[in-house]
């Protein structure tokens, strides 16, 4: 009957949490300290999305890289044929028309005969363009829709030892009630899905989004190894009122990194740390013989100097300061492959001057060299961030802040402003945002309102406006084209920690 | 023993866990951040205990001291 009252009063006055008092925080943690057994807990969250998109300029983008590829590759055999024949003028009108075709069309022979006046291409059929591959966004078009998503967190924390402790995370993200579907869900054949496993709402598949072993060495080192906590970084705790979800902040890297990390601290709240995270380019039809551009061994590795302490203008200063470097990393199919130096910096401070507001900035800079390109037999489609045919190198920033203000420690609103230049490495892999900032080719703005209510419920909502300036071909690859698109997003998240 | 009996703190409040225990940390903490206010000795407890996940916002407040929360499983190295 005890149990039971307790049970009870566990789940009536879960307020009770934010009541404890000192001495009963620290009976639970000595009760906390005799017990060694596995422990879960977690997080699930509904999430409910309104977006709106307005393209203000016509643009086609790249669905399919290979059926993409032919296309273009189609077009440019045709127009090579015209300008042999009938001249460059006429080559220039051909292509025109072929750009002005609209992606699933087809642009005939005859076609291109009657609108440039006079016979240029066969009829038969042997010269017609098929634009496939491709999604065609027309100036004006105005797409919208709602989205119903849930995402759930199972976490793991086992203790061993005094000097080992084990974390892991079981996720899953899935659209609510998936009854139908069209066009190419994200699965595990994906290129860098392991980066973003569990965070894309697909099913209810449950991921591995982290599983990794900190064991302590000395009195200041700790040896980490596993699949590591890397993304839902900073400032993404901000907007949603928590501890840092992710080592890495958002401006550095979002994607999910196995590795191994030696962490050192230091007096004062400072350590530092390094990352060896290498990567996996496997031909899983054959293992050993692997793919003969996918030979070279890829590796990512990252420095990172970080502090977290109080400060005589500020409750809490936290900051980490962050340098990736990633080697050789191929593109199946291709001889592309990517040596990216990242260099981030991102910096919060919490109550300043003892009042509620909070303040955060990111910045990073990326230098991005390309060997070779995408396109292979003399086909060019550009390198990573790059348009070039050859080696490249493309170097860019990006920069926002946070600015937010505490009506109490379980109320806040801010708001958040993020911007890309064209030519950064804009990645934002692991995440389920409908606009990400990171990712963008532009700028966004979006405030958010947070409040935990009493009885473990948290309540937070958020409005997005997203201003893409850019777009490239194929994710990251290519030369960047210049649109003109306005993303709206209204988000409501229902949060429940357990 | 039931589940929510068992459920415990997944958050810690404190640094590297490298340089103390989860106790040694909280009583750091309040130290470093409430004007160094001493946290009372207790004899523990016996018997089942309801454990609170008190940190699922950035601080929390008790005894109008404002602490600040860190989540040990998202930090390599705790």
């Amino acid at each position: 009957m005890k149990k039971l009252m307790i049970l009870a009063m566990s789940s009536v006055f879960a307020t009770g949490a934010h009541a404890q008092s000192l001495e009963e925080r620290v009976e639970a943690l000595e009760y906390k300290g005799y017990e060694n057994f596995f422990k879960m807990s977690g997080q699930m969250e509904m999430r409910f999305d309104v977006v709106t998109r307005e393209h203000g300029k016509r643009y086609d983008q790249t669905t399919d890289l290979s059926d993409h590829a032919t296309s273009v590759i189609t077009q440019k055999t045709i127009a090579a044929a015209i300008r042999n024949g009938a001249g460059a003028a006429a080559a220039t009108a051909y292509n025109n028309l072929a750009n002005a075709t609209d992606c699933g069309n087809t642009l005939t022979g005859a076609a291109v005969n009657s609108a440039l006046g006079s016979t240029v291409l066969a009829t038969d059929g042997t010269n017609d363009l098929a634009k496939n591959g491709c999604t065609t966004y027309k100036d004006g078009q105005k797409d919208g829709n709602s989205f119903n998503r849930m995402f759930v967190n199972l976490d793991m924390e086992s203790n061993p030892t005094n000097k080992m402790t084990f974390y892991g995370r079981l996720t899953a993200a899935k659209f609510m009630g998936l009854a139908s579907q069209s066009g190419t869900a994200p699965n595990s054949a994906d290129p860098f899905y392991d980066f973003r496993a569990g965070q894309i709402p697909v099913d209810s598949q449950l991921w591995l989004e982290r599983a990794f072993v900190n064991y302590n060495i000395g009195e200041s080192g700790v040896f980490s190894f596993g699949r590591l906590p890397t993304i839902e970084g900073a400032p993404t705790n901000l907007r949603t009122n928590q501890p840092w979800q992710g080592n890495y902040p958002l401006a550095a890297y979002s994607g999910i990194f196995d590795g191994v990390a030696y962490t050192h601290g230091f007096e004062g709240g400072h350590s530092v740390r390094f990352v060896y995270s290498p990567f996996a380019l496997i031909n899983f039809d054959d293992q050993i013989a692997g793919d003969a551009n996918e030979n070279d061994r890829s590796d990512v590795w990252t420095f990172m100097y970080e502090i977290d302490k109080r400060v005589s203008f500020a409750r809490r200063f936290h900051a980490v300061l962050m340098h990736s470097s990633i080697y050789n990393l191929g593109l199946s199919g291709s001889e592309l492959l990517l040596n990216l130096d990242r260099t981030s910096f991102y910096a919060e401070f919490l109550g300043i001057a003892d009042t509620g507001w909070d303040f955060a900035f990111s910045y990073q800079t990326s230098k991005t060299a390309s060997e070779n390109n995408l396109g292979n037999n003399g086909n060019c489609f550009g390198g990573w961030v790059s348009g070039e045919c050859g080696d490249s190198t493309a170097t860019g920033a990006g920069y926002g802040f946070i600015l937010r203000y505490g009506f109490s420690s379980k109320i806040k609103a801010g708001v958040e402003y993020y911007a890309n230049d064209k030519d950064t490495f804009a990645v934002d892999i692991a995440n389920n945002e409908i606009a990400t900032f990171f990712a963008n080719y532009g700028s966004g703005t979006r405030i958010f309102y947070v409040h935990d209510l009493s009885g473990g419920l948290k309540v937070q909502t958020e409005y997005t406006m997203m201003q893409t300036d850019y777009v490239r071909g194929t994710a990251l690859v290519g030369e960047a084209t210049e649109v003109d698109i306005q993303t709206n997003v209204a988000t409501l998240r229902l949060i429940s920690n357990f | 023993m039931k589940l929510r009996v068992l459920i415990s703190f997944g958050l810690l409040i404190g640094s590297l866990t490298a340089f103390g225990g989860a106790k040694d940390d909280f009583e750091a903490a309040v130290k470093a951040q409430c004007g160094g206010k001493e946290v009372p000795a207790t004899g523990g407890r016996q018997g089942n205990v309801m454990k609170w996940k008190t940190c699922t916002a950035d601080s929390i407040t008790i005894e109008g001291c404002t602490l600040s929360c860190s989540d040990a499983s998202s930090k390599i190295g705790g």
